[in-house]
């Protein structure tokens, strides 16, 4: 087993070598993307996985906790500023996106197995009215970024990345207003597409 | 059909009216465009149904939650076993009672199955492998488990004792079992979790639901060793814990050890007991956990001091407890007698079992079961309230924010323990003014508390300054109480740096002690001592080692030369020694205080060790040093002592530099332990451990993780103390060092920047300033990658 300092020293490493690619990034570096999504999806899944797990109502997460949680394992803050902050959740959002989309692509398939040698049944699914299905909200969702790009990027910072307003607002470069019109639209829109099949 | 921006500009415009005017607003903003109009008011129309959806406050990974939740119906077959009916359904999954038909005998089981991926793929082997050691639990208060195993669909499952029973809070409730009652059934759990422990097996997830009461008024304990089995009660979350697989254990009954991810021991359950019992008493819980800032969940449970289970009886019942004159209804008291009953034993033994140290709770619910006891018995309870020293350091811990922690610990433990040992010494009436000292810090802690809303952490400066203002009033006609109170303050004033304050406080003690009892008294000595620290604290050394020798010499004169408190003023002497160049006086100091110390021996006879040793290790007597190291260390261990770390520290980094890395890296390993166990994350002690455990990794030959190690030692340094400090000038050379070894173009600039500091602070002279200005000599002479 690993010595927990010797964990804690890598750590530090992989923080450090996160935080020169997110500036890598943020200074137009070639390549610098290709590097930094690798990282962040990798604790992006683990963080889901682990909130997705918790079956209590009540436990029911922060969304805002999710993609800071990530931020703080992966960047020493400390050096980083606040733009690279905003660029960071853009980025955490949307792989934030892959994650879940891929979880339940992953289940539905793993579902349809299970269908063929299910020995517990009947099995009462729960999902209730209001559960989105994640799978139709993603084409959706590329269905709106091709006629409002904005709104789709919203969708996918608020709903997805867990980010407040406020700092969709920072990350979008538009004030919170505007933020909170074009989210309750985008809403209604996504509405109407996914009741109509 | 119109482009969506056009359609958007009216729906947006039409959601800022209130929903009643919204269709005349749409029906003149379309005019006479009648398809605009039927588009807009279908978005509109749709907007509660869309919130439903897509509600602002969630995110999108709930919708993958509950779906998970399918659930076999009853009249299911698991193997053998036939569900019956659902008789619980929580965290890890839903229980069915079951039965089982085999050779025309028929019996009733728990099953539990458990969610899918709730488990790692091992469950049915560690199952096998653990069963031996469940199945040897057999005790009529533990429900038997039996089998286990996956079912065809990959799902693990665990079949159980079932047990027809209530949970322990409800049954004590609705049979309205008195005070005494409760503690007897309490008794039988203790006993029940005792025989698990003898048996190695750790509950982890000790609360009411999982203790059943049946008809009879037995308790059964369920789901013992599920934990481990399962993978849950092993942290809920905790940041640097790796979570897959783990799962929430329940917040409210969790030990700090556990939210903090760290080995759980058999104190975790009597924790667990402890907020059982808690509530059984009160009904209340001890803390009110957030529901959802991890950060904030775990600061409660490992810092939040529980109130005393008396003074929450009574307390405004929230939305989820009933009044408090119906809680005391279903003890069968009312809501005073129920107080009075709780106040004093019941809230010390409760208290005990729920302190944050482990070390500090009953070791075994065997001893928390006899402690309960001894209190129905009307004898008395081993369990008594932390000694102010504890909670003062405590509360410093706490509200550590710029509090440069050891020098509170050298002041304040030194300070209070000292008056606490002598009051002891005395009469009844010393013990009674002890307390009275004891209430007023207590109460002026928990009033700056107070004042700002309870949840915010109040600054060591606030509770000071209350206690400064209150300390003339509160100790009227009592001068030598008020010199205690303030000498106090004043030493907690100097751990903060508030040195002008401190400087007030204890002038003002000893003027308070010259008119009460005259110059040549021990609380004389005792007002030089702090003084003289305080003069040390500040720097001006010429200045402390006068009042430390008239202190002392006052001491031996009173007390006889070989008192404690000689001992401890020639330790502060020696160290004062040390620190402004006199190497020769300061090991003369040392070891006169050893002496003294030694004939106890005194609790600080270590860190006097420790203090020696580093000072021989400078002049190259290694094997002395290391001798002293060694007998320090093996003091404090088995004290306990707080001291205990900086020894593990000192001594590593003599380790280190003689080449013997890996007992540095055992002591540091301890040392970490410690530190992660008690300290906060970003504290002083961190620091320095960061700093000494680069210069292992530096020794090791991993200069990139050492260059981080140091990086982050320095950076707190930085972040707590400020960047013209000494220490994390220190730090800052240590990095840069690193930094020049691995060719980094950096170590110039970090090592000018400390340069400067040393200039300023230590003077050209100072050989520090010297070795700083030497190795950024050798930066311009190395040949630096860019």
């Amino acid at each position: 087993m690993l010595r927990p300092g010797a964990e804690r020293a890598r750590n530090l490493e992989s923080g450090a070598a996160i935080t020169e690619l997110l500036q890598a990034w943020h200074d137009r570096q070639a390549g610098a993307l290709e590097r930094l999504v690798p990282a962040v999806y990798a604790e992006l899944r683990r963080i889901a996985g682990a909130h997705l797990g918790r079956e209590r109502p009540n436990h029911t997460l922060q969304p805002t906790a999710l993609v800071h949680e990530a931020y703080l394992r992966l960047v020493n803050q400390r050096s980083l500023h606040f733009q690279d902050r905003t660029h960071f959740f853009a980025v955490a959002a949307r792989l934030m996106r892959r994650v879940l989309v891929d979880h339940a692509r992953r289940r539905l398939a793993a579902r349809r197995d299970a269908g063929l040698t299910v020995a517990l049944s009947p099995s009462t699914p729960a999902r209730g009215p209001e559960q989105v299905d994640l799978l139709a909200l993603d084409q959706a969702m590329n269905r709106l970024a091709e006629i409002d790009p904005r709104q789709s990027d919203i969708v996918e910072l608020r709903y997805f990345g867990g980010l407040s307003v406020e700092e969709t607002g920072d990350v979008l470069g538009v004030s919170p207003a505007t933020v909170k019109r074009e989210w309750r639209t985008a809403k209604l829109w996504l509405f109407q597409e996914l009741r109509t099949p | 059909m119109k482009p969506w921006s056009e359609i958007k500009a009216i729906v947006a415009a039409a959601l800022e009216y209130p929903p009643s005017e919204r269709t005349r607003f749409i029906e003149r903003a379309c005019a006479d465009d009648s398809d605009l109009r039927a588009e807009v008011q279908r978005f509109v129309g749709g907007e509660s149904e869309a919130d439903r959806l897509l509600p602002s406050e969630r995110w999108a990974g709930d919708a993958l939650r509950t779906d998970e939740r399918d659930t076999p119906a009853p009249g299911a077959r698991i193997g053998p076993y036939r569900l019956l009916r659902e008789i619980g359904h929580g965290g890890m999954g839903t229980v069915y009672l079951a039965e089982r038909q085999d050779h025309e005998f028929v019996r009733s089981v728990a099953v539990k199955v458990l969610r899918r991926g709730t488990a790692d793929p091992d469950l049915v082997r560690r199952f096998r492998s653990e069963r031996q050691i469940l199945a040897a639990i057999d005790h009529p208060h533990i429900a038997r488990l039996y089998d286990g195993g996956s079912t065809d669909d990959g799902r693990p499952f665990l079949v159980m004792e079932y047990v027809d029973g209530r949970s322990i809070d409800e049954y004590c409730d609705e049979t309205r079992l008195t005070i005494d009652q409760r503690l007897r059934l309490f008794q039988k759990v203790c006993a029940a979790v005792q025989v698990a422990h003898q048996n190695f097996v750790i509950h982890r997830d000790i609360k009411p639901a999982n203790i059943l009461v049946t008809a009879d008024g037995e308790p059964k304990l369920l789901d013992f060793g599920i934990a481990k089995l399962i993978g849950t009660g092993i942290a809920f979350g905790a940041p640097g814990v790796t979570q897959d697989g783990a799962h929430p254990m329940t917040p409210e009954y969790a030990s700090p050890e556990q939210a903090r991810g760290q080995p759980v021991t058999t104190a975790s359950d009597v924790y667990s007991l402890g907020v059982v019992l808690y509530e059984l008493m009160t009904g209340h819980r001890p803390y009110v956990i957030p529901e959802c800032d991890l950060a904030e969940k775990i600061r409660v449970i490992t810092v939040e001091e529980p109130p005393r289970p008396s003074t929450v009886v009574g307390r405004a019942g929230d939305a989820r407890s009933p009044a408090a004159t119906e809680i005391a209804a279903r003890r069968g008291v009312s809501v005073e007698r129920l107080r009075r009953t709780l106040r004093g034993d019941l809230d010390n033994i409760i208290l005990k079992a729920l302190h944050k140290d482990p070390e500090h709770r009953y070791a075994l619910a065997e001893a928390l079961s006899l402690d309960v006891e001894r209190h129905l018995d009307r004898r008395p309870v081993l369990a008594r309230p932390d000694t102010l020293v504890y909670r003062v350091t405590r509360f410093v811990q706490r509200h550590r924010t710029g509090v440069p922690i050891a020098a509170v610990l050298v002041l304040v433990l030194l300070g209070v323990s000292v008056f606490a040992v002598r009051s002891r010494d005395r009469a009844e009436r010393e013990a009674a003014k002890a307390q009275a000292i004891n209430g007023f810090l207590q109460g002026m802690l928990s009033s700056a508390n107070a004042n700002r809303g309870g949840s915010q952490l109040v600054t060591v400066r606030e509770a000071l300054d209350a206690g400064a203002a209150r300390a003339g009033e509160s100790f009227r006609g009592e001068p030598r109480l008020e010199a205690a109170v303030r000498d106090t303050i004043g030493a907690t004033y100097v751990g903060i740096g508030q040195y002008e304050l401190a400087e007030e406080q204890l002038v003002s003690a000893r003027d308070l002690r010259l008119a009460a009892v005259g110059p040549r008294h021990p609380e004389v000595a005792r007002s030089l001592y702090l003084l003289g620290g305080l003069s040390f604290q500040r720097g001006d050394y010429g200045q402390a080692r006068s009042r430390l020798l008239e202190a002392v010499e006052l001491q031996r004169a009173l007390l006889g030369s070989r008192h404690p408190d000689v001992g401890t003023t020639l330790h502060l002497l020696g160290v004062c020694a040390q620190d402004s160049g006199d190497e020769a006086s300061a090991d003369r100091f040392y070891r006169e205080a050893i002496e003294i110390f030694r004939r106890g021996p005194h609790p600080r006879l270590g860190l006097a060790l420790g203090d020696l040793a580093s000072l021989v290790q400078d002049r190259g007597t290694a094997a002395e040093a290391e001798s002293l190291y060694r007998e320090a260390v093996a003091l404090q261990r088995e004290l306990a002592h707080p001291g205990l770390v900086q020894t593990l520290d000192f001594f590593a980094v003599h380790l280190v530099l003689r080449g013997d890395l890996a007992e540095a890296e055992r002591l540091l390993t301890e040392e970490e332990g410690i530190l992660r166990a008690r300290y906060a994350t970003r504290s002083l002690e961190f620091a320095r451990f960061f700093g000494t455990w680069g210069r292992l990794l530096r020794a090791q030959g991993r200069l990139g993780e050492a260059a981080s190690s140091h990086r982050e030692s320095y950076e707190m340094f930085h972040a707590i103390l400020g960047p013209a400090h000494v220490e994390t000038a220190a730090a800052q050379v240590l990095y840069g060092e690193c930094l020049l070894e691995r060719g980094d173009a950096q170590a110039g600039i970090q090592l000018a920047q400390a340069l400067a500091v040393h200039l300023r602070v230590l003077g050209a002279d100072h050989p520090s300033t010297k070795s700083t200005q030497a190795l950024l000599s050798r930066v311009a002479a190395a040949p630096v990658v860019p």
